[in-house]
């Protein structure tokens, strides 16, 4: 007879239902995208900011289901390697979090440090006249011509 | 005339007790090795979303200049990629080499239609001249770190493309083993760990595709 070994036995009903529904959260994210929530009424969160961690929390979601699923990680007896690949996430928000605290507040007590990045550009803007602090968000992008419409 | 190979079983090496130890342990090793790969891309990816909170004009500028739609048919050719790869590995547990092949077949020409599409999105930027640091020669941008977006883009997506290729080998050299070892629902290493890399491609595709294309 035999020998059954310890990973799982795949199913066709199990892998068609994770293929359609990770079409169907692919799909959401494009469609949450195209959601003009930026127009509502509403001030006290900036829908901008909340249409972006819809669509980062729909690709979680989708990256749970992929780990889940198809990588087996559902499945695991000994779960040694979900520890190991949950472990490396908790690695990197270590890792996200020191490198945001440097980004966010450099210079902060020795100003002469910020200084050290270099943020010159190639970029040889349309607008003289504009500042690195340019604010583009009130204009709006005209495909057809490839240039922005103030 | 060339002789037809008639696969035979697969045959547990000496240093393993058994199949179950082979397998745990190939499977350990590849876990560890995707841990490293997630390390990899999981910085890249940090380096990504720290450019959009740092410029988001940047990434919102840049990403009117991508294709959505060529995302999203990648997108789609990843995962029907991913789909048809679980189940060459779902018929070699049921011991249909013809399957097996059709499936691994199939999973190569999803991934070769990303890479296709690939081609075309990266020969508008070279044609369009958004290409990273020095090499930028693009008009028309308002925001001066746009170039920022595109050295990240070319770096990301550059890098997931090579693992894409890397992915492509692994199915034919899982297809070259569906011709002398037979699989069954013991033994279908190859197939399970091409699969465990080719889902990792997956994942580092669906966080690039939002914040490349989506987010901004």
């Amino acid at each position: 007879m035999e020998k059954q070994l310890p990973g799982h036995t795949y199913n066709f009903k199990v892998l068609l239902r994770v293929y359609i529904s990770l079409l169907v959260l692919a799909a959401g994210m494009i469609v949450v995208s195209m959601l003009p929530l930026e127009r509502l009424p509403i001030e006290w969160i900036d829908l901008h900011v909340l249409k972006g961690l819809i669509i980062m929390g729909l690709s979680v979601i989708m990256i749970a289901i992929t780990a889940g699923f198809l990588m087996g990680l559902k499945y695991e007896k000994s779960h040694l390697n979900t520890l190991v690949f949950s472990g490396n996430f908790a690695f990197l928000a270590l890792f996200a979090i020191f490198v945001w605290a440097d980004v966010t507040f450099r210079g902060l007590l020795d100003p002469s440090f910020e200084k050290q990045i270099n943020w010159e550009s190639p970029v040889e803007k349309v607008n003289d006249s504009a500042s690195d602090e340019y604010d583009d968000s009130e204009d709006e992008y005209d495909a057809e011509e490839g240039e922005y419409e103030e | 005339m060339a002789e037809l190979t008639v696969p035979k079983e697969h045959e547990v090496p000496h240093h393993f007790d058994d199949l179950e130890q082979e397998f745990e342990s190939h499977k350990m090793g590849m876990w560890l090795f995707l841990a490293s790969e997630i390390m990899m891309f999981g910085a890249l990816l940090v380096g990504g979303f720290i450019l959009l909170y740092r410029f988001p004009g940047a990434f919102a500028e840049g990403r009117a200049h991508l294709d959505l739609g060529m995302g999203a048919l990648n997108t789609f050719f990843l995962l029907t990629s991913g789909f048809t790869m679980a189940l060459a590995a779902l018929h070699g547990q049921r011991s249909d080499q013809t399957k097996v092949r059709r499936y691994l077949w199939l999973s190569l020409l999803f991934a070769a239609c990303f890479l296709v599409v690939k081609a075309f999105e990266y020969s508008a930027k070279f044609h369009h001249g958004t290409l990273p640091g020095p090499f930028w020669s693009a008009e028309g941008f308002t925001d001066p770190h746009a170039h920022l977006f595109f050295g990240f883009y070319f770096a990301a997506t550059g890098l997931h493309v090579v693992h894409v290729l890397i992915g492509m080998g692994l199915m034919v050299w899982c297809l070259l083993v569906s011709r002398k070892v037979k699989f069954t629902r013991a033994y279908t290493t190859p197939i399970e760990l091409s699969g465990l890399y080719w889902a990792l491609v997956d994942l580092v595709w669906l966080v690039l595709f939002p914040l490349l294309y989506l987010v901004g």
